[in-house]
């Protein structure tokens, strides 16, 4: 079964959704006004709205999808489409809403199923443009936590990357992947875990 | 390893070209937006300096391109995400035959007369030689439905099963499970290994009497008869197989990053084309009468994709571009006929129908993605082709 996209339009994200914005500072009550008036600005046809929605948000989406994904050509196009979807919903989409939360469950929930067709496709190591030629050599630590979380399923990469790079809480995260909070809560757990083993495992055989 | 600390390094970490991708995107949901919204003054005096540039453009392409491109309809298409004139719906196809089509509701039939009906909960579904089953699966299991859905015979293997592929005179499947190749009959039995390792690349069946395979194995192209396992001929593959297709005549064409070569029946090397500098390609379809190899890829720059046609016969020519448009074409499908080519436009959410005989013929039908998600308001995702069968089909 694949993770669930989008299975409320934006203007019925009131109740789940509502939640992510429960938590808001007042600087961020600031920033939400600034990006409401964009998002009307957007719906009312200006170029210039859009494109600063999407300076403001394409980043993160972009780091998410490829930190579940670990394919560059795939995380680019799943936050393409992530934007495309925006664009589509854009005359729906309620702006007294954050628009950051949609826009990552698109990309999380797409990235998700885009790793899993991976996994069951059982890719050994080729991609497009032919075999891998890079010659093996001691990863420096960032790449020791890349693999670590390649190791990972993907639903724990997923919450790995919406708590610690996306900043959501566990509760929000539940909200946005539709899950139980407890589920949420072991898959962070388990996930940690297994990171904190892999790079001190590394660690001990560079060592 | 602490939470901040974890925090940061997830936002250090390398993610591949940042600032193309970043450049290619903009550009696309640029178009996009464009397409969506009324043009504003501002606006109408970009899409002058972008129709400048690209009337440049045009004139430096067209070393690589036919004369007889629709260079009008590119310079439009180029800077547009969909076609204006699109119909709204999925009413017909225009050639006889069956579509095979999956998404994430399942595997579905679209009918000439545009019916649509769900297979069931399938993850990649292919058509029978005569389009009177389909071999469908789903994880670990692999199905053959009739075209109601009707379950005839199920097997469920350790490892994942993809890419499944009837044999022509529809007595085999072969298909792949985890990183291994297995063969089984058209009546589910006999269900057995073929190769222990191989290319995540789909096998492809020779046309014709037997049952001689082609796959893809340690950076070569392999052709083995199926039933003894025995190995025929292979050659090598510089850069990797990335796709198999068998001409009517049974020539074998293997598909590269950058070249397609066709090899007669013993091996021997009798055609190449190169593919010309670009971006990925993402969709390959040889047509029935094994004349024209289509690829969808991606332009280079600019966040647009691309079509090209490369005739291989009766003498290989330059490729020439069948069609522009911003945004990814996924997939390609020919008509059993030969004289359709469907291209699927996903961030477009339509499908193209390309006269294959002059590129002016175009139909496009848009809401793809909502017409196999009946009853859902929320944005659907694009389907995938899974093939368009059959010749004797009205």
């Amino acid at each position: 079964m694949f993770a669930s996209e989008l299975t409320s339009g934006p203007v019925m994200m009131v109740g789940r959704v509502a939640e992510l914005a429960s938590r808001d500072t007042s600087d961020t009550r600031a920033r939400g006004r600034a990006e409401a008036s964009l998002i009307r600005a957007a719906q009312r046809g200006s170029e210039e709205a859009m494109a600063e929605l999407f300076r403001r948000h394409w980043r993160a989406a972009h780091r998410a999808a490829y930190l579940v994904v670990h394919d560059a050509t795939a995380a680019e196009d799943i936050a393409q489409e992530a934007f495309l979807a925006a664009i589509r919903a854009l005359d729906g989409f309620d702006r007294r809403r954050p628009f950051a939360p949609w826009l990552h469950r698109i990309v999380v929930n797409r990235a998700i199923d885009w790793a899993r067709r991976r996994t069951l496709r059982a890719e050994v190591g080729y991609d497009l443009g032919g075999e891998q030629a890079a010659p093996p050599v001691a990863p420096a630590l960032a790449d020791d936590l890349l693999a670590a979380l390649a190791s990972l399923e993907p639903e724990q990469r997923a919450v790995v990357v919406l708590r610690h790079l996306l900043g959501y809480t566990p509760g929000q995260i539940a909200a946005l992947l539709a899950l139980p909070r407890g589920t949420v809560n072991s898959r962070l757990r388990r996930a940690l875990d297994r990171l904190g083993a892999t790079i001190a495992e590394d660690l001990d055989a560079r060592s | 390893m602490h939470d901040r600390e974890l925090s940061e390094r997830l936002r250090e970490l390398p993610v591949g070209d940042q600032a193309d991708a970043e450049a290619r995107a903009s550009a696309l949901v640029a178009a996009a937006f464009r397409s969506r919204a009324p043009t504003p003054r501002r606006a109408t005096r970009l899409r002058v300096v972008l129709a400048s540039a690209a009337v440049a453009l045009a004139i430096a392409i067209g070393a690589v391109t036919s004369p007889g491109d629709a260079v009008a309809d590119w310079l439009r298409d180029v800077l547009e995400l969909g076609r204006r004139d699109a119909r709204p719906a999925l009413v017909s196809l225009p050639a006889p035959g069956r579509l095979l089509v999956t998404n994430a509701q399942g595997a579905w039939i679209v009918q000439r007369d545009g019916s649509k009906r769900l297979l069931g909960a399938y993850d990649q579904a292919t058509w029978s030689p005569r389009g009177l089953f389909a071999a469908v699966s789903r994880g670990r299991e692999l199905t053959a439905v009739d075209p109601r859905g009707r379950v005839r015979w199920s097997l469920a293997r350790a490892r994942p099963i993809a890419d499944a592929r009837w044999s022509p005179d529809g007595f085999r499947i072969a298909y792949r499970s985890g990183g291994a190749l297995r063969l089984v009959r058209g009546d589910g039995a006999e269900d057995h290994l073929l190769r222990a390792t191989v290319a995540p690349i789909a096998p492809a069946w020779r046309p014709g009497a037997g049952h001689v395979l082609a796959f893809a194995a340690r950076g070569r192209a392999v052709v083995a008869d199926a039933d003894s396992g025995r190995r025929l001929w292979s050659v090598r593959a510089g850069g990797g197989v990335v796709g198999l297709h068998w001409s009517p005549s049974g020539s074998l064409l293997v598909r590269t990053a950058t070249t397609v070569r066709s090899y007669a029946g013993s091996g021997r090397l009798v055609a190449e084309v190169g593919v010309p500098v670009g971006g990925a390609v993402l969709a390959a379809a040889l047509s029935p009468d094994g004349r024209t190899l289509a690829i969808a890829r991606r332009a280079r720059t600019g966040g647009a994709g691309e079509v090209l046609a490369l005739r291989l016969s009766p003498a290989a020519t330059r490729p020439r571009t069948m069609f522009r448009g911003a945004g990814t074409f996924s997939d390609l499908a020919w008509s059993p006929d030969g004289r359709w080519l469907l291209i699927a436009w996903r961030d477009a959410d339509q499908w193209l129908f390309v006269r294959s005989a002059s590129v002016r013929r175009l139909v496009a039908v848009s809401h793809i993605a909502r017409a196999f998600a009946p009853g859902h308001s929320a944005p659907q995702r694009f389907p995938a082709l899974a093939g368009w069968c059959c010749p004797a089909d009205r």
